[in-house]
């Protein structure tokens, strides 16, 4: 990632946390009492959802779940691909996928109904599925660029990483086999799908599976203290390279299944919201304008 | 079956109701509730509901177009205040601060006085309420008892709430003789002059009661306020003369001090006008007071004018008669005596008699009248006689001649 982009992404967060925090100050109260005490507030007439504030908040949260399509389009379409790295442009998405939602739960004030609610939890399905497709991506082996690797390309990264766990670090055949295990390659890959959930629950424990798998190592070899780091660093990176490799097949399937959540939810919501924005501009809310 | 799957989430739209609704309607509303109600209220490209308001709440209306009431100026945004779709149970009128301590000015009837500690249902109940419309506009909506809910509809005239105590008698502005801050202590800055009798002089500072007596078979008792007789003073006054004079009391008496008589009482008109002294004399020297009498007023009636002695006593005791004006006038009793005409008595006065004083010949008093027989009953004989029974030449020369001149009954 480029240092302008992180420079925005970082700008971007703090806006959003500042926001948030703004919000969260001045419109508390409001959104903790009942839908009934609302009305009554001080707060109302600007945090009401057709609010100064509130209508605000749908608009910005509304336009940057729209403007999260752009990676859609620069993903899919041809034309599209001399614009920046994907990468790049799945880092905005992500941010775009937190940052809309929270700016039109606000937008909603926490009031949840009729046809535009459909939109809603679409959304929050979207954001969901896209926290869970985060995680799955990232078992998926790609190069610097993001473009995936092939099956073969990673099975032969792997083999190298071995061998030099061998040839630089003296590592034997017997503590190859304690990395292998607590890789759980085995289990992940006879699993299937579900190998994601032992994915999930060895990637949990696992700073805590790999400091005592380097103690161990180190105890037993005689590694010099200056290549500890050289060691650590490739054990962590074998080891997230083995699971990768057991569930390469299932990350690939299950991708596939997490699209056919993802975009479904993404087009409802995208609908819904559209005859939602319309139908507020023909009942003549047109924000400050 | 792939494009299928983007269908699946719009199973969760099918169950929803109101789809476009933002909330549920309140249960005044209810009837409302319905994708295709929503332009019974909201005007499409207006965001305020004011027309969809007012075209059902009739009564609102006419007051914002009329200017008068709490919404006169609220023509818009009727939902900034009344919100809706937040739920059956939310109730569409709300008062931002404790309801005791609304401002009723926002009305157009400011709250004075005692009116201010009342309590609002002692008013806004149903019973008071008079206006046509939201009698008419709560029969329609019976459902929700709305003439025990409203604030509108009562009339601003005080007998709307209160008994009118007057039982007509007057009209029904009442805040012209009372006010908020004691309803029973009637204001004293009632403007009078608006009456049929103005109060002028010592009116002004008298008590209202002192004139306008109770109506003492009423409950309760309240002055009577109309047909008092004010056109006689005796309406109010008792007529302390006993009708021993008739006309107008104003004629003598002034309305500053009743007692005060009027100086500039013009005698003149009367069966006895003044003249000389009389006019500088006091009026109770002649006008005695009647003793007897409570109150001691003077007699004004039935004095005897037509000669002087019933006022000034009679020094000649009679003898000259009553008729004294012959002699005296009323300039000065005493100084100015009327010339007397000698010639039309049996003895006129001719030659040196003219200046003789009356006492000289009238030597008791006036009425003694010396014998004009002969000259020697006046005078003395300085002839000692020597001329007694005569009638020479030189004796009717020298003085008997003359002497006829003079007295003509001495002739033959």
């Amino acid at each position: 990632m480029k240092t302008v982009h992180r420079v925005i992404m970082a700008l971007l967060i703090i806006s959003l946390l500042a926001g948030i925090t703004w919000v969260m100050y001045s419109a508390g109260t409001y959104y903790l009492a009942t839908i009934q005490e609302r009305p009554r507030l001080a707060q109302h007439k600007l945090w009401k959802p057709g609010g100064v504030f509130g209508h605000g908040l749908g608009i910005i949260g509304g336009s940057g779940m729209i403007i999260m399509f752009i990676y859609s389009l620069r993903k899919r379409i041809r034309r599209f691909r001399r614009w920046g790295r994907l990468q790049t442009w799945l880092n905005y998405h992500i941010f775009l996928g937190i940052a809309g939602p929270i700016l039109v739960t606000f937008h909603t004030a926490f009031k949840f109904g009729g046809l535009v609610s459909v939109s809603y939890w679409s959304m929050v399905a979207v954001a969901l599925s896209g926290f869970i497709g985060r995680y799955i991506y990232t078992k998926i082996p790609r190069r610097v660029s993001g473009k995936e690797l092939t099956l073969q390309e990673f099975e032969e990264r792997d083999h190298e990483m071995k061998e030099n766990l061998k040839r630089e670090f003296n590592i034997s055949g017997e503590t190859m086999r304690l990395i292998d295990k607590i890789t759980g390659a085995e289990k992940i890959q006879r699993r299937g799908l579900l190998g994601i959930f032992t994915i999930l629950s060895l990637d949990m424990v696992d700073w805590f599976a790999q400091r005592k798998l380097f103690k161990q190592i180190t105890t037993s070899t005689s590694i010099p203290e200056s290549q500890l780091k050289a060691f650590r660093r490739l054990l962590k990176k074998r080891v997230k390279t083995a699971r990768q490799i057991a569930f390469w097949k299932a990350a690939h399937d299950l991708f596939h299944y997490w699209h056919v959540i993802h975009k479904p939810f993404a087009y409802t919501m995208i609908i819904i919201m559209i005859i939602h924005v319309i139908t507020a501009i023909t009942f003549g809310y047109t924000w400050i304008l | 079956m792939n494009l299928l799957r983007y269908f699946i989430p719009f199973l969760f739209v099918l169950p929803l109701k109101g789809q476009f609704s933002p909330g549920e309607l309140s249960k005044y509303h209810e009837d409302l509730e319905g994708t295709l109600n929503c332009i019974k209220c909201h005007e499409l490209g207006k965001k305020e509901l004011s027309d969809g308001c007012v075209i059902c709440h009739s009564p609102l209306k006419n007051r914002i177009e009329a200017g008068t009431g709490f919404h006169k100026d609220k023509k818009s945004d009727c939902g900034g205040c009344h919100s809706d779709h937040n739920g059956r149970d939310f109730e569409l009128v709300y008062w931002p601060k404790d309801i005791s301590r609304f401002d009723h000015d926002e009305t157009g009837y400011t709250l004075t006085g005692k009116h201010r500690s009342l309590k609002c249902n002692q008013c806004h109940t149903r019973e008071l309420i008079k206006a046509p419309d939201i009698i008419a506009w709560a029969k329609d909506h019976s459902k929700f008892s709305v003439l025990d809910r409203t604030f509108l509809g009562l009339d601003r005239k005080c007998i709307a709430c209160h008994v009118d105590v007057h039982r007509g008698e007057v009209s029904d502005d009442c805040s012209s003789c009372h006010n908020t801050d004691d309803w029973h202590l009637a204001a004293k800055q009632f403007d009078h002059t608006l009456a049929k009798f103005r109060l002028v002089g010592a009116h002004r500072t008298v008590t209202c009661e002192k004139c306008h007596k109770p109506h003492t078979a009423w409950k309760p008792a309240v002055p009577q306020l109309t047909g008092l007789v004010f056109d006689k003073c005796t309406g109010c006054h008792e007529d302390v003369h006993r009708g021993e004079v008739a006309g107008e009391c104003q004629t003598c008496h002034d309305n500053s001090d009743w007692k005060r008589v009027r100086q500039t009482f013009d005698h003149t008109k009367s069966r006895y006008p003044l003249t000389g002294s009389h006019v500088t004399v006091a009026c109770e020297k002649c006008h005695k007071p009647h003793t007897e009498w409570i109150p001691i007023v003077p007699q004004l009636t039935g004095l005897i004018y037509d000669n002087c002695t019933p006022c000034h006593r009679d020094v000649h005791k009679g003898s000259y008669g009553t008729t004294c004006e012959r002699c005296h006038t009323t300039n000065d009793w005493k100084k100015d005596l009327k010339p007397f005409d000698h010639s039309q008595t049996k003895y006129p006065l001719l030659g040196k008699h003219t200046a003789v004083k009356c006492r000289e010949c009238h030597t008791e008093d006036l009425n003694h009248l010396p014998s004009f027989t002969s000259c020697s009953a006046c005078h003395a004989d300085k002839h000692f006689g020597q001329f007694a029974g005569r009638q020479d030449v030189t004796v009717i020369a020298k003085h008997v001649i003359p002497c006829m001149v003079l007295n003509r009954q001495l002739l033959p």
